[in-house]
């Protein structure tokens, strides 16, 4: 195998009979920022479950398995102690997985679970919270803090204890402009230490900047997949998935120019004549 | 044109907060005008809707506020209670899930206006009407609960209309919501202000904001920083607040003198007619 992750013909039916996900096969790697896309009820946040076996697939030849230490383990096999110290997941409601008085505490109880304290674990910790701009609040508790913050807290609290691969579902909700690229730029960071970074978002502007992969979703299942300027030159994916490319990736389609994923592309491609 | 909404020097302190929410802040929005409130996350944009809604000073007791908000002719506080601001302000928040107490489309339309005794020809006939005018027909028998994140906004924006506000706030009513519910949401409101409704809505989308809003109003750490038309706002925008320019707009600021075009564009139709002209 060579991805971290490889999911091979991925079914998923809820009880209620929907049919969330219908044969899903994907290698995703390391040192990857990959961008799982799609309009709501595509399927998108039932796809990332499976990444950390929240979700297992429903038919039996379906599989994930997941590189773990230097072993594969199927999410099938419930090793979910292995699971969830090499897949860390952020949810999208941050209020869910906050439940600490301080935010040092929310840090510091993931870290316990591995086994790292006292000095060792402050120093990671107080790295933590200032690259993610909580410095101020470490002693706070984060029910005081804004919904951004709470997210931000969110996904510290998972990086900390620097899982192989990290799965944020909508990293920028509540966000104002500034916070969300700061929240990307970190992802990106984390990328770069090379982890994989798998988000689910709507954001296509910070998507077309930051994303090495994109997967569109629709239906269930995957319509395309390639890095942001293929995915983004397709006016027929776009249309299909109901998704807006960036507007100036639009501006750039539509005026016999494609190619600009970002104004300073836009800038540069456009500026000569 | 009279104005429906006119503040004068108004200032916001939570208890216990070391700095004001808002902050001798002045603007006037006249009626039947779309004004988009700007700015990162606790501004104060949020602070500024509960004033223009009557929560703060009428619900809220953990704030106190000093200037002038006179709403439709009649300051604030002059209204006995917080009732008599919301039969004639509504306020849209940003989690649907918050507002929607029915368990039918239709029931939720009809409910306020059962709550003040319209008759009941009156009331099916002025829902039909409505959700005609917002193209929600077709959800009318759909359960609340099993609707989408932007059917549930669309559905919310009916049924405060429903209640015949001369003035509807909305804060952040597309941040839960894909760009399909967002740009539903956005003519939702393209709607109230066709209906003559005057319309204050704080919003992160500003591409969309940029298209629907007759004025803009900036706020910064409380204080208003900016205000006048899209155009005007959005290209006097700079640090961090830059960010908020349509990418379009950015780029033609970005490309000076090799912009074609004599006016600069917001949306992507105004910059493609502009550079092919």
């Amino acid at each position: 195998m060579d991805g971290v992750i490889e999911l091979d013909n991925v079914r998923h039916t809820y009880r209620d009979g929907t049919e969330a996900l219908r044969g899903v096969s994907l290698t995703l790697r390391a040192d990857t920022l990959t961008a799982v896309i799609g309009h709501n009820g595509s399927g998108k946040t039932t796809l990332v479950k499976h990444l950390n076996g929240l979700l297992r697939p429903t038919n039996r030849d379906g599989a994930v398995r997941v590189r773990a230490g230097g072993a594969v383990v199927s999410t099938r096999d419930r090793p979910l102690h292995v699971l969830a110290a090499t897949v860390g997941y952020v949810f999208q409601n941050p209020d869910r997985q906050i439940f600490h008085d301080t935010c040092r505490e929310e840090l510091a109880f993931g870290l316990a679970n591995l086994g790292v304290h006292g000095a060792a674990a402050e120093t990671r910790i107080a790295a933590m919270l200032e690259r993610m701009g909580l410095s101020a609040y470490a002693d706070a508790n984060p029910a005081q803090l804004s919904r951004g913050e709470r997210q931000r807290l969110a996904i510290a609290a998972t990086l900390v204890m620097e899982p192989a691969v990290v799965v944020v579902d909508e990293p920028t909700t509540g966000q104002d402009r500034h916070e969300a690229r700061a929240i990307l730029q970190m992802l990106a960071g984390y990328r770069a230490d090379g982890h994989l970074v798998v988000i689910v978002s709507h954001d296509m502007a910070l998507v077309a900047e930051h994303a090495d992969r994109i997967i569109a979703m629709r239906d269930g299942a995957v319509l395309a997949d390639g890095p942001p300027r293929e995915v983004f030159a397709s006016p027929e994916i776009l249309e299909s998935t109901n998704i807006r490319p960036p507007q100036i990736a639009a501006f750039a389609a539509r005026i016999g120019r494609p190619g600009p994923l970002t104004v300073g592309e836009a800038v540069a491609a456009l500026g000569r004549n | 044109m009279s104005d429906v909404i006119d503040v004068r020097g108004l200032s916001v302190r939570y208890r216990g907060a070391d700095r004001r929410a808002l902050d001798d802040v002045s603007f006037r929005v006249g009626a039947g005008e779309v004004a988009g409130v700007l700015g990162a996350t606790g501004a104060g944009k949020s602070t500024l809707l509960k004033c223009l809604a009557g929560v703060i000073p009428h619900y809220a007791d953990d704030a106190r506020h000093i200037g002038d908000v006179r709403v439709l002719g009649t300051e604030i506080r002059a209204y006995g209670r917080l009732a008599d601001v919301s039969a004639r302000v509504g306020l849209v928040l940003q989690d649907p899930e918050a507002q929607l107490v029915n368990t039918v489309v239709h029931e939720e339309l009809a409910w306020g206006m059962e709550n003040r005794g319209v008759p009941v020809p009156r009331i099916e006939a002025e829902v039909a009407r409505v959700a005609e005018l917002f193209g929600i027909g077709d959800l009318l028998d759909r359960f609340t609960y099993a609707l989408s994140g932007g059917e549930k906004q669309r559905v919310i924006v009916a049924a405060t209309f429903c209640l015949g506000p001369e003035v509807i706030l909305l804060d952040e009513p597309t941040s839960e919501l894909d760009p399909v519910g967002t740009r539903d949401v956005m003519r939702a409101v393209r709607t109230l202000a066709a209906e003559g409704v005057t319309v204050v809505l704080a919003e992160h989308e500003v591409e969309e904001l940029a298209a629907c809003a007759d004025r803009l109003l900036v706020l910064d750490d409380g204080r208003l920083a900016d205000s006048g038309t899209p155009r005007e706002v959005l290209t006097r925008l700079s640090g961090p607040a830059a960010d908020y320019r349509p990418q379009v707009l950015d780029l033609a600021l970005r490309l000076g003198d090799a912009w074609p075009g004599a006016d600069l564009p917001l949306t992507t139709d105004e910059a493609v007619a502009q550079w092919t002209a």
